[in-house]
């Protein structure tokens, strides 16, 4: 599965990488309004919450 | 019984895997926060959540390892580097900025709620603090910057400052600075000034 697949299917969203390094570190850059930049910050925290967690 | 970061956690999934919360909170509770990610296939029934399950696990796998260690933001000028290293990613316009700290003044994160500053935008303490308590924020400072490069604040940002000091004390949020950001790694500081203390009322205690 590709990145832009995986956050379409969980976000909707278009993002325009598929370097999941580059869009961690800048969603603004990578999406197209600030509302979808939003988005992929509250999966980053998801994400990082999960990792945190992990056993 | 749930801690707040737990409910927070098992929301933000819920919404992401578009499952019931219901049924998240049951199964953590029988099985625990972590297996959420590695054994909750059972919890996706639709063809939708199966994928969103897939999808979630994919990223999870493959996130590069975030410094989930918080940074330190006692003083003014680690949380001025902060907002100065966020808004250079984003260009010369004006910025609004909270970050959001823990109990022990480490950076949780950094959300932006407007690009047009205090004094061409409308910056709604509840839409602020709103953010912070979802952060499960202890305490926030609040950032703007100055695109002509001079940091002094001027009667709006006193204003606007004042009216969040109140905004926060009644919602028990901490504010625990309000930095103004010019050129050149300038930046003012209304803790380091003194001025957060006065602007307060009823004796906001620092």
């Amino acid at each position: 599965m590709t990145l832009k697949k995986a956050i379409k299917i969980l976000l909707d969203i278009d993002v325009s990488t598929d370097d999941i390094d580059a869009l961690w570190g800048d969603p603004e850059r990578y999406t197209v309004t600030p509302e979808e930049a939003n988005k992929v910050r509250e999966l980053i925290k998801l994400v990082a919450e999960i990792r945190k967690r992990e056993v | 019984m749930l801690t707040m970061d737990e409910w927070m956690f098992i929301r933000s999934y819920s919404l992401v895997m578009d499952f019931k919360e219901q049924e998240v909170i049951e199964h953590a509770e029988k099985y625990g926060l972590s297996d959420l990610l590695i054994n909750a296939d059972q919890l996706a029934t639709s063809q939708e959540q199966r994928e969103r399950y897939e999808a979630l696990q994919h990223i999870v796998a493959t996130a590069p390892t975030l410094s989930i260690e918080r940074q330190d933001c006692s003083s003014p000028e680690n949380a001025a580097k902060f907002a100065f290293a966020h808004i250079e990613k984003h260009g010369k316009r004006e910025h609004f900025l909270v970050l959001s700290l823990d109990s022990r003044l480490r950076l949780i994160c950094i959300d932006t709620h407007s690009y047009g500053g205090l004094s061409s935008a409308i910056v709604l303490p509840r839409d602020i603090f709103r953010q912070a308590l979802v952060n499960g924020a202890s305490s926030v400072i609040i950032c703007h910057n100055h695109p002509t490069g001079d940091p002094k604040p001027s009667q709006a940002d006193m204003k606007s400052t004042k009216l969040l000091l109140e905004g926060a004390q009644l919602l028990g949020i901490r504010i625990e600075d309000h930095i103004i950001l010019g050129d050149m790694g300038r930046y003012y500081s209304f803790k380091q000034e003194g001025i957060l203390f006065s602007l307060s009322r009823d004796g906001y205690e620092r």
